[in-house]
């Protein structure tokens, strides 16, 4: 049943073009070809606009010529309320233009028969803050392995003429496999200009961490990435009580004195009422 | 003798002849099933039947024909589930606490709290299974289950309190039962079957008191820590979460505390209605009413407070991944809900309640001003003025707004003054107040659930996830499915009533003699006697 529900049809992301950055209001062209191969076929991605600039992402039907799966596309996304995008064999190609006003992801999505489930995979579009125009700022990165197997990210901001900036927040980001990109928090800059995060072991797995500064005060907007392998090696996991794979003799011990009990008081009441038929 | 009381009843006369007037009374129901018994099964039933089409419908289709998707995977089931969890406590509560502290006044009501109890964890415990979407996949975790978890905890601790509850129900019934067996001896044959097997052979001899008092006081005892621990483990699957709004360590006492507010809620609807339906009004009297009231105001007020002390330390430190629940709930779109179970569900109630026990207000009567109906129209003209001016202004562009202002405090103390002089109106039918503050603690019930389980889920951790796919809509399929578990829940009820009598006939059968020769409300039946059972 689950099988049946699955949808056949579903998005295959292709960016195609971005227009070049600039101080004033530009509007992004985004290109997605729609076929039933699924999201698998383009992996995941993340395509950052800016809100209160115009996108227009185009539709493209891309099935087989025999083939006649109409798609019937939703963009979702905070304070967008969008009609729905129809493309099919017959009408390949469909286009709509809006302007994002708050941040966030934006999900794309086939309503048929899709029903909502598959937003969480494939790529999304992510709104974020317009960037500020101000004085150069300087934006670097280093992530440092732990010994337990998470690693520690350091940004340091710094002016054009090297000096550090403080008291200001960095925005930190992971980019995961699912579910688009984490927030990881936003520590405030100290006197020499660095803010320091924790990033949890990811044993054999490749981290790509960025740092932004959001600029204001004077100051324009920086950002920086970085990547590091995790260690081969798996993080040994020390298990606690409740989430070991085996129960704990205790817990196993405390349930079947309790339940026990209580179940040989039933069994001795039953004997009492199986009494009251014999007497 | 049995054989004309038999033949009568089947006839649906009042011939019960052979019973002396305090078993006739409690039996009549039993006896005499009436054209209103069956039409009241039939339009249960019906919409049973139209809860078990929706789930037809939802196992044909699965899960999809719901409003509950990846991220609000919890919703009306999961709210019947913890509700009907609740008002279970209640035969624990009544009967236990009550039996133990040797409360006489308990015999009326007793049996009524702990058939509460069974049909309530029936319908709970179906809830689950239906939320599965593959109720084969409940195996699973009787096949595969971890220990560690706490729905494992549940499944065990639900299990255990249904068949103590069930024992705790049956036990009482016994000397009932051989009563039935004894004298209605022209019943149908299930019903003749039912009485046999659940008298347990019973004769009333010494031996057989001493053994059933024996069964219950142990059960009695028992069965208090068992209804707590059932309440505790539920809490326990929403607060071993780490999620926002779940993650509290006073989740046990304070589902506890509200299962126990709102079970004592539906004794108090279920007295009124079985008076009145049943002619049982020399049983449970006002003095009834008024201890359960003394109960539920207590149990009102103890929930209210885990409340306040649950969302106050919240909302104080409003942090980050609570805040965007806490304005959701204070101000946004749960907010008119969530108001409405504080406000209307918990303090009015208690307001009620309190008022009900208060010394009559006579002196607001001699008060010409207080007449409710005069205070009620001039508020809502007030009001109405008040939109009105709103509307003048925004049409012709008069500064009416110092107007409006004035009107809507006139309102408001007009509203006020129309809330107290309602209360010499209320003090004067008490039982009117009980009807009104348990339902709408009930009614809260749910609702405080609903509120519980939902925008928890509606503010996922996922980063990033907009709002539009995350709200939750509860489909027809859910509604029928909720509304046929709640006439399933008031099937069994009524049945039982019909099978059995709702008021003991031998735990009461002493009170009611000593209280025979008063009719109505009178003082003898303040104080039931304390003497020991008789026997049948």
């Amino acid at each position: 049943m689950l099988q049946k529900l699955t949808p056949a049809l579903i998005l295959a992301f292709l960016v195609a073009t971005i227009s070049p950055h600039s101080v004033n209001a530009y509007s992004h062209t985004i290109t997605i070809s729609v076929s039933e191969e699924g999201f698998n076929q383009s992996g995941n991605y993340m395509v950052e606009v800016e809100a209160g600039h115009q996108i227009t992402i185009t539709f493209h039907y891309d099935e087989h010529p025999d083939q006649d799966n109409p798609h019937e596309i939703r963009i979702l996304g905070r304070g967008l309320d969008l009609p729905t995008v129809t493309i099919s064999r017959e009408h390949p190609t469909a286009s709509i233009t809006f302007t994002p006003t708050e941040t966030g992801i934006l999900r794309i999505l086939c309503i048929i028969p899709c029903i909502g489930m598959d937003q969480l995979l494939g790529g999304a579009i992510k709104v974020v803050k317009p960037h500020t125009s101000g004085a150069q700022t300087f934006l670097s990165i280093e992530l440092e392995p732990r010994d337990d197997g998470s690693n520690l990210a350091r940004a340091v901001l710094q002016n054009a003429r090297g000096k550090p900036i403080g008291d200001v927040p960095i925005h930190f980001t992971l980019t995961t496999a699912v579910g688009g990109e984490l927030e990881l928090g936003a520590p405030i800059t100290i006197d020499n200009g660095s803010a320091v995060i924790a990033i949890p072991a990811a044993p054999g797995k490749v981290l790509k961490v960025s740092a932004q500064f959001e600029g204001g005060g004077g100051f324009g907007f920086a950002e920086t990435s970085a990547e590091i392998s995790g260690s081969e090696e798996s993080v040994k996991y020390v298990p606690s009580a409740l989430s070991s794979p085996t129960p704990p003799l205790s817990l196993a011990l405390i349930l079947l004195v309790v339940l026990g009990g209580v179940w040989a008081i039933f069994g001795s009441v039953l004997y009492q009422v199986f009494q009251i038929k014999r007497s | 003798m049995t054989t004309t009381i038999a033949s009568s009843a089947q006839k649906g006369s009042a011939g019960l002849e052979s019973l002396d007037p305090h078993e006739r009374l409690l039996l009549a129901p039993v006896i005499k099933w009436g054209r209103g018994t069956y039409l009241t099964i039939g339009a249960l039933g019906a919409i049973v039947l139209v809860g078990i089409y929706a789930y037809i419908v939802q196992l044909q289709n699965g899960l999809t024909v719901t409003g509950m998707r990846d991220t609000v995977s919890w919703g009306l089931y999961i709210t019947n589930f913890v509700f009907f969890i609740g008002i279970s406590h209640v035969g624990a509560l009544l009967s236990s606490i009550l039996r133990l502290t040797g409360a006489q006044w308990r015999h009326p009501i007793t049996r009524m709290a702990e058939a509460i109890t069974f049909a309530a964890l029936l319908m709970g415990a179906l809830m689950p299974i239906i939320d599965l979407g593959r109720p084969e996949r409940v195996l699973n975790l009787i096949l595969h289950g971890r220990l560690q978890s706490p729905i494992l905890w549940d499944i065990l601790s639900i299990t255990t309190y249904l068949v103590g509850s069930t024992i705790f129900l049956i036990l009482p019934l016994i000397p009932d039962m051989a009563l039935l067996r004894d004298k209605f001896t022209n019943a149908p044959f299930w019903r003749r079957w039912i009485y046999k097997v659940l008298s347990f052979g019973w004769r009333g001899t010494p031996e057989q008191h001493v053994r059933l008092e024996r069964a219950m006081n142990t059960m009695a005892i028992l069965i208090l820590p068992v209804a707590i621990m059932v309440h505790t483990v539920v809490s326990w699957i929403f607060a071993m979460t780490l999620r926002p709004g779940w993650n509290s360590t006073i989740f046990g006492p304070y589902f506890v505390a509200g299962a126990l507010a709102s079970g004592a809620a539906s004794v108090v609807l279920a007295m009124v209605v079985f008076r009145k339906m049943y002619h049982l009004e020399d049983f449970i009297t006002v003095s009834h009413f008024r201890k359960m009231a003394t109960l539920v105001l207590t149990l009102d007020l103890t929930y209210l407070y885990f409340n306040i002390s649950e969302y106050v330390t919240l909302a104080y430190k409003m942090e980050s991944s609570d805040k965007a629940l806490l304005t959701d709930l204070f101000r946004g779109s749960f907010a008119g809900l969530f108001w409405l179970t504080q406000i209307l569900g918990l303090l009015v109630p208690a307001f009620l309640l309190a008022f009900s026990m208060m010394r009559p207000i006579d002196w607001l009567k001699r008060i010409r001003l207080l007449r409710p109906l005069p205070l009620a129209a001039a508020a809502v003209v007030f009001l109405a003025a008040s939109f009105a001016s709103a509307f003048f202004q925004s049409m012709f562009g008069l500064d009416l707004a110092p107007l409006a202002l004035v009107l809507r405090i006139g309102a408001l103390i007009l509203a006020g003054l129309f809330a107290v002089s309602l209360i010499p109106v209320l003090q004067s039918r008490p039982i009117a107040i009980f009807v009104i503050a348990s339902s709408l603690i009930v009614i809260q019930a749910w609702v405080k659930r609903f509120i519980i389980v939902v925008p928890v889920l509606e503010h996922p951790f996922l980063p990033n996830t907009p709002l539009t796919e995350v709200l939750y809509r509860p489909t027809w399929v859910e509604w029928a499915i909720t509304a046929g578990s709640m006439a399933g829940f008031l099937l069994i009820y009524f049945f039982i009533s019909r099978i059995v009598p709702i008021v003991s006939v031998w735990e009461t059968k002493h009170d009611h003699k000593v209280e025979e020769p008063v009719r109505g409300f009178g003082p003898a039946l303040k104080q039931p006697a304390t003497t020991s059972s008789p026997e049948v």
